[in-house]
């Protein structure tokens, strides 16, 4: 990707610039983005792939966890989650 | 591991799209069926002849998760990879996720706030705390104490949209987990020892500028964090069958009220 498309993911991503509203991503996205964008050895391609799958694992259970939030919230949906 | 948070996830999208009312993070249900990008359906097609994996190119974004689930469930656990194989992975990798993280821009817009220094200075239901601002590559302090209610509680991390006043939508506790880091052979200096729990991780804990290996202090949340997942769990997999008590509510009380029809003299 382009690089000047890459500082516009920096920004969007570690300081929250884009848009009035925005403001820099979670706390844990942020440390993997940087694990997975910004290693200590681009040449270590090994890392660079832990990092991409780290980071997209924790997407997932990020927006996992944003939706069981609110639905555990809205009421105890199952008896089973007592047990 | 990251199957069963996929199975998860899909469920309740599938239940949030029927009760979108019930949710307030209404830009993760429009992200989950928008188009995917160029860049996410070129690293299936590329990864479709050397992984078994499914043969349809994913057409939204939430697709594309259910495409890399598949994919990261082809290597092993702990995850194991060939040099070779990771350099012809990470170019499509690093494409992909840079168009999967500017789709989900929104992220931008919702805090995690850790709710510390919970304080009653007037008496009554006038309760005040400091919010941690969890969002970005430091913990910042929100200036100012809060006007906080009594539903909620010190030490708890809090989902809420990014304004000026405290309004929390939900609290993440214990699947989220702030706590200091009480390692011993831990080389930061005491006043950085914070570390930051999300649980959710390979690694188990992220840590502020700590790279030691974190446990819980507390207990009674490390036990919470497993039956919170365990019960979230067992929920969410009768979530296709059941109704969603809120829903359930409404519906009785709908058929609480509705008129008798006048009885015929």
């Amino acid at each position: 990707m382009l690089d000047y498309l890459d500082e516009a993911l920096d920004d969007m991503v570690l300081r929250g610039v884009g848009s009035a509203a925005a403001q820099p991503f979670p706390y844990p996205l942020v440390e993997l983005y940087n694990k997975a964008y910004h290693p200590d050895d681009m040449n270590d391609m090994v890392s660079r792939f832990h990092g991409l799958i780290d980071l997209a694992e924790a997407i997932i259970k990020y927006l996992t966890v944003m939706l069981l939030g609110q639905y555990l919230h809205t009421g105890r949906p199952d008896a089973g989650v007592d047990k | 591991m990251i199957g069963k948070w996929m199975a998860m996830l899909s469920a309740l999208i599938k239940f949030y799209k029927g009760n979108p009312g019930l949710l307030q993070t209404l830009e993760l249900l429009d992200f989950y069926k928008s188009p995917s990008g160029i860049e996410m359906r070129k690293c299936h097609q590329q990864f479709t002849p050397l992984k078994n994996v499914s043969n349809s190119v994913p057409q939204t974004n939430g697709a594309f998760l259910r495409f890399f689930n598949e994919y990261r469930n082809t290597y092993a656990h702990p995850l194991r990879v060939e040099p070779e194989e990771a350099a012809e992975a990470v170019p499509y990798l690093e494409s992909a996720m840079e168009e999967l993280l500017i789709e989900l821009y929104f992220l931008g817009s919702y805090r995690l706030g850790y709710l510390e220094n919970v304080t009653q200075p007037a008496g009554g239901n006038n309760y005040k705390g400091t919010i941690l601002n969890l969002t970005g590559e430091q913990p910042r302090t929100i200036r100012g104490s809060q006007l906080v209610g009594t539903q909620s509680h010190e030490g708890e991390i809090y989902l809420s949209k990014h304004a000026a006043s405290y309004d929390p939508i939900c609290s993440l506790h214990p699947l989220l987990v702030y706590d200091r880091c009480t390692e011993p052979t831990c080389r930061v200096r005491p006043q950085r020892k914070i570390a930051f729990f999300n649980g959710l991780t390979r690694q188990g804990w992220l840590n502020y500028n700590v790279s030691c290996r974190h446990t819980l202090t507390n207990q009674s949340d490390s036990y919470n964090l497993r039956l919170a997942i365990a019960g979230a769990q067992a929920a969410v997999v009768s979530l296709s069958t059941s109704v969603h008590p809120s829903v359930a509510g409404r519906q009785a009380k709908r058929v609480r009220y509705v008129p008798r029809r006048p009885e015929s003299s």
